[in-house]
């Protein structure tokens, strides 16, 4: 097979933070909704991760779901600031960056998923980061509440609810397609 | 039991079903429910449609050359706390000397020790007094972000 081409070791370590660097900007993204604010998250949540004196040794387990979280904090924060700043003018945003991110990401989805990119725009921040935790992220339960800083038995009960909602915007979407 | 109860006693339980984060009991308890139950049947399978399509959903990754940025601020940054570390030790061991110096040479009376020393600890505490309040306003300054 010519996957390995490069160390193993370097390869490795290299697209492990790759790929951790890319979810969780695409965490950030999905809160925040612009590449630019989502880059900064990213910045400032590296710089975090490099100085802060609690943080895991960046190849254990407990990396990934404490870097998600100072990801979260740290875009929680700057949607507090472009509140502030907006006056809470962030649903327009994400229409726009739908649009830039170009008619060619639209169109590799399937009518389902593109509604339901939608559908989670209009759920609360709660209920959308929740869901693609779980459903885009693949975190489990525990994680999930180590991101969130919650206990773990109120993780289902508060995913239900979100997927419950989701699934009231798209019911009959999904009954339309189930028929055809 | 009736079987409105035994739906909503169920449905929370549907989420964790399809994360297969329920104990093995709580499992075949939904398992059975939905064999049965057409209605939450339908539900968990609306559920699981669209867990499935936000997992596919398509969200942009970082560009590469961001990406490069990042990890290369993140070592610059790794660099630059070990070589402040490096100068803040090595410049307290030299204050540290030189105040030791100081103090054990008897070429000089009390009183002059001490109009020297109130001199310097006042300079290093004016010094100090400003470096803080710089910090401070970096730290907290809401215009920082603004690019003129």
């Amino acid at each position: 097979m010519a996957r390995k081409l490069k160390p193993a070791g370097v390869d490795s370590v290299d697209s492990v933070f790759t790929d951790l660097a890319q979810g969780a900007f695409k965490l950030a993204m999905q809160l925040l909704h612009q590449p630019a604010d989502a880059h900064d998250v990213l910045q400032d949540a590296a710089a975090i991760a490099i100085s802060h004196p609690g943080a895991p040794n960046a190849r254990s387990d407990e990396f990934k779901p404490w870097f998600y979280r100072v990801v979260r904090n740290k875009a929680i924060d700057r949607l507090r600031e472009l509140k502030r700043k907006n006056h809470g003018q962030l649903d327009e945003q994400s229409v726009t960056t739908r649009e830039r991110h170009g008619p060619e990401a639209v169109l590799q989805q399937s009518q389902l998923q593109q509604q339901v990119q939608l559908a989670l725009t209009k759920l609360s921040r709660e209920q959308r980061e929740i869901i693609l935790l779980k459903d885009f992220h693949g975190f489990a339960y525990g994680d999930i509440a180590q991101i969130l800083e919650i206990p773990k038995g109120t993780v289902m009960s508060r995913l239900h609810r979100a997927r419950m909602a989701l699934r009231e915007q798209l019911i009959p979407y999904m009954t339309r397609e189930h028929h055809e | 039991m009736s079987k409105l109860d035994s739906c909503q006693q169920v449905e929370e339980l549907l989420t964790g079903y399809l994360d297969a984060e329920l104990t093995q009991q709580e499992s075949q308890r939904v398992a059975v429910h939905i064999d049965e139950c057409q209605q939450c049947r339908q539900t968990c399978q609306q559920l699981q449609q669209l867990q499935q399509a936000v997992q596919e959903v398509h969200y942009p990754n970082m560009e590469q050359d961001a990406l490069e940025k990042i990890v290369n601020d993140m070592t610059s940054k790794t660099i630059q706390g070990v070589a402040w570390f490096a100068l803040s030790a090595g410049l307290a061991m030299i204050i540290a000397m030189a105040v030791y110096a100081f103090w054990v040479d008897t070429g000089m009376s009390w009183y002059e020790k001490l109009a020297m020393s109130l001199i310097w600890g006042g300079g290093i505490g004016l010094f100090v007094s400003v470096l803080r309040q710089r910090l401070i306003a970096r730290k907290t300054d809401k215009y920082r972000r603004v690019k003129l």
